[in-house]
């Protein structure tokens, strides 16, 4: 298809409502101001408090998952220029972390602007076009609005959604294309915006815009940095091996007994370990059973899986890359392993040392006789 | 296979001449889009492989593989800005094509079969990931698709259309899920059953919740299920019925003790039983019910049971409509974006087999002992020793013996002997 049919409102109305597309600019006309001229011109207040407002709501402690309020409001102009100015504040900020969090706000807020039932067909396909996907909405059998994709296009996309609803083995596949219902086709065209932003941010800024931007915007990035959530995650209290997941001790101890252990193990392991909470030094320990340990080198590569992404470090692979790489130890006759058999509860060996961590049984249904849970390794008659 | 003695001497003489003849007389072509590719090759003489080959041309390409006269040769699945570059990173990874690899090996029960078996028993596997999957699922078109005898003991689907080329290992896992139906859940996704905590609730003619003939309180998958998705519904929903709907035909003239001994004689993809002695009676007795089979079929329910229906029967009709691909085995291959794949037109330096390049047509009537020959032309013959016992379909010949026996063959069976190891070339001092 070409271009979609007409435009249901004014161009300029269109990019105030997605901003992001590389058309916004060009939708000011004459009126596209510089960076600079966007940081210090008086003319654009309203662009930056909007920007600013557009950021701090980001920052929010509670996962904000709604646009900014108030922003509709706003004339276009200063809409379109409030985006651009966000991303100019995002990046002035310590690390990744508060432009990831931005982008995923911005994404969310895409999200529930396309699947708002006042949006037209018309308009997602147009939006959809600005963001590489050219599509024409089609209908289904029952008459319902329905998204083709073609297959590898829906593999490039939907790969980082997590959620089971998207995974490829549970789409109506025929033929190379996938018809989406809007909701998903939404939260793809979601995923892809903040995949977008996150190759873009942080922008690189130009030595006098950083600091003119600095000097101006010193209340907002006070405010800002007081808002960036403390970290979290599952550091905390001291690290239980009789925990890990049958998997990670099978790693370690293979390590430990002088086994060779291949690359994503040993990836799977450092990751793991560092995840739940253990120092770089006990990283390093677990190796030093590997029939080719390196010191030096085992640090160097510890070191960069912690310092991953401002210090969050690797996430370790989840349980369907560990079944693939042939690392998943559920089968073993191992009562630890029960707990692994419910792939409903199941699917990251970090959740398995949460769960255990948070004292919780093993789940009923997983650990009661083999059939009772709908896993494709619980075989009847195998021994629990 | 008995006793196997590793190449050397006078046999390892043998072979390495016979490849080169053979890359004189039928250099292989370079692979498509030689110039991003990274080439590879294993010699004779010593272990290991010659990595980070690059050539700039077909002229190059085949005066290299001349010279080297490889035991293996490879090329790289992906396409690389600098293939010659001998440090991975530094390459420039520019997408890779998307590689399917089934092989004997790695089948279930394919070690209790004889070498010929294993490679019928894994045409059947790969005519199904071609016809069902690549062709029917993924829409691609045969010619986006080379197809290749590997050589040993399986083929390989490359996949070359560019826009797959880009796809991460996440993506390729994917793939690999869907074909294995990973994830996939009968009772979820096509019975439309929580798999939460059981509900009671009314069958679908107001029929009271299942209770089970030995009056016990139904357990497993108490609860309505709804209809099945129609068996001609996109993706593994119709997948599923249409496995079932097989499934029942093929049973549907059985003895209950024939159905029985068929159901327990099934195996998990862990290679567990589906079922225990007395699910797979009681299950034979319920499915020869009159009428149950049919039912299944046309009003497309499995609300035929007096007991609840068990998971292990709705994994077990999915998974008869899966591909097997064992996880540490075959996955890999797709999923790896960096992997090196055999140079279709080259010789299997395990079996002296071609690389051989087939069509969708070719594939079926295809039989390695007769068609991927090295070189079929050629008329001498060649006596070796047996070093262990052996029985091989050549059509022109019978290759069978005993230890210690002197065989005289063509190049293509003495060849396949002495590579796998189970014949040597008789000294002439001794």
């Amino acid at each position: 298809m070409g271009v979609p049919g007409p435009v249901p409102v004014a161009r300029r109305a269109l990019y105030a409502r997605y901003p992001f597309l590389p058309g916004a600019q060009s939708a000011l006309g004459g009126l596209s101001p510089t960076s600079i001229e966007l940081a210090g011109g008086p003319v654009h207040e309203i662009a930056r408090a909007l920007g600013r407002e557009r950021v701090l709501w980001a920052l929010r402690p509670s996962a904000a998952e709604t646009p900014v309020q108030g922003i509709g409001q706003a004339d276009d102009g200063a809409r379109i220029l409030s985006f651009q100015y966000a991303a100019l504040l995002v990046s002035l900020l310590p690390g990744t972390a508060p432009a990831r969090r931005w982008a995923r706000v911005e994404a969310s807020a895409l999200e529930a602007t396309l699947t708002d039932p006042s949006t037209s067909p018309e308009e997602v396909a147009w939006l959809a076009e600005g963001l590489g996907e050219e599509v024409a909405p089609e209908r289904g059998p029952r008459g319902e609005e329905q998204w083709p994709m073609p297959l590898a296009r829906y593999l490039t996309w939907a790969p980082p959604v997590k959620e089971r609803a998207f995974r490829l083995v549970h789409q109506p596949l025929r033929h190379g294309s996938i018809s989406l219902p809007r909701e998903r086709f939404a939260r793809l065209l979601g995923e892809r915006l903040l995949e977008t932003l996150e190759d873009r941010l942080p922008l690189a800024l130009e030595p006098g815009l950083k600091e003119t931007l600095l000097s101006l915007e010193a209340p907002f990035l006070r405010e800002a940095l007081a808002r960036l959530p403390a970290r979290e995650g599952p550091r905390s209290g001291p690290v239980d091996p009789g925990r890990f997941p049958p998997c990670m001790s099978a790693l370690k101890e293979g390590l430990a007994r002088g086994e060779h252990v291949g690359h994503l193990g040993r990836f799977a392991l450092a990751s793991f370990l560092h995840k739940v909470g253990m120092d770089p030094e006990g990283i390093v320990d677990a190796f030093r059973g590997a029939p080719d340990f390196n010191e030096a080198i085992t640090r160097y590569q510890v070191d960069q899986i912690r310092r991953h992404d401002g210090g969050e470090g690797y996430t370790p692979p989840e349980c369907a890359t560990m079944i693939t790489a042939g690392l998943c130890r559920r089968e073993r006759d191992d009562s630890r392993a029960r707990l692994c058999a419910d792939p409903t509860l199941l699917r990251h060996p970090l959740n398995y040392y949460r769960r255990r961590r948070e004292g919780r049984r093993p789940s009923p249904a997983a650990g009661k006789e083999a059939g009772g849970a709908p896993a494709r390794s619980a075989a009847p008659g195998t021994p629990p | 296979m008995g006793k196997t003695v590793p190449l050397s001497g006078a046999s390892l003489a043998f072979c390495r001449s016979a490849f080169r003849r053979y890359y004189q007389e039928r250099p292989p072509p370079p692979p498509p889009d030689l110039l991003r590719r990274e080439i590879a090759f294993s010699p004779f003489e010593t272990p290991g492989m010659f990595r980070h080959l690059a050539y700039a041309g077909e002229v190059e390409f085949h005066r290299a593989v001349l010279e080297a006269a490889p035991r293996h040769a490879y090329y790289s699945t992906a396409y690389y800005e600098r293939p010659a570059h001998p440090i991975m990173k530094e390459k420039g990874w520019e997408g890779a094509d998307v590689i399917f690899d089934l092989d004997a090996d790695h089948l279930r029960d394919a070690e209790k079969l004889s070498y010929p078996d294993q490679l019928e028993l894994v045409k059947v596997r790969f005519r199904l990931l071609l016809d069902e999957y690549l062709f029917d699922d993924f829409g691609l078109s045969p010619s986006d698709v080379q197809l290749v005898f590997s050589g040993g003991r399986g083929y390989h689907a490359h996949i070359r259309q560019p826009a797959f080329r880009e796809l991460t290992s996440a993506a390729r896992r994917e793939l690999v899920d869907y074909l294995t139906g990973e994830g996939f859940e009968p009772l979820r996704d096509s019975l439309g059953q929580d798999p939460g905590p059981s509900r009671t609730l009314d069958g679908p003619g107001g029929r009271p919740p299942a209770s089970t003939a030995s009056g016990r309180r139904p357990r497993k998958t108490a609860g309505r299920l709804s209809r099945l998705t129609p068996p001609d519904f996109p993706g593994w929903q119709g997948r599923f019925t249409r496995s079932l709907f097989r499934l029942t035909e093929h049973w549907e003239p059985m003895e209950p003790e024939v159905l029985k001994a068929e159901l327990l004689s099934k195996r998990s993809p862990e290679g567990q039983p589906w079922f225990t002695d007395r699910q797979a009676r009681e299950l034979s007795q319920e499915l020869l019910r009159p009428g149950t089979l049919a039912k299944i079929r046309d009003r497309l329910t499995l609300d035929v049971f007096r007991q609840p229906v068990l998971p292990a029967f709705l994994n077990m009709i999915s998974q008869e409509a899966a591909l097997e691909l064992r996880g540490e085995a075959d996955a890999p291959v797709t999923t790896d974006v960096h992997r090196l794949i055999r140079l279709p037109g080259s010789l299997h330096g395990g079996t002296g087999f071609r690389v051989l390049p087939l069509t969708r047509e070719s594939l079926d009537p295809f039989s390695p002992w007769r068609d991927a020959i090295a070189l079929p032309g050629a008329k001498e013959t060649h006596t070796v020793r047996l070093e262990s016992e052996v029985d091989y379909p050549f059509p022109d010949q019978a290759v069978r013996g005993h230890p210690g026996e002197n065989l005289r063959l063509g190049l293509g069976p003495a060849l396949f002997l002495l590579l796998r190891g189970e014949a040597t070339v008789p000294d002439p001092a001794g």
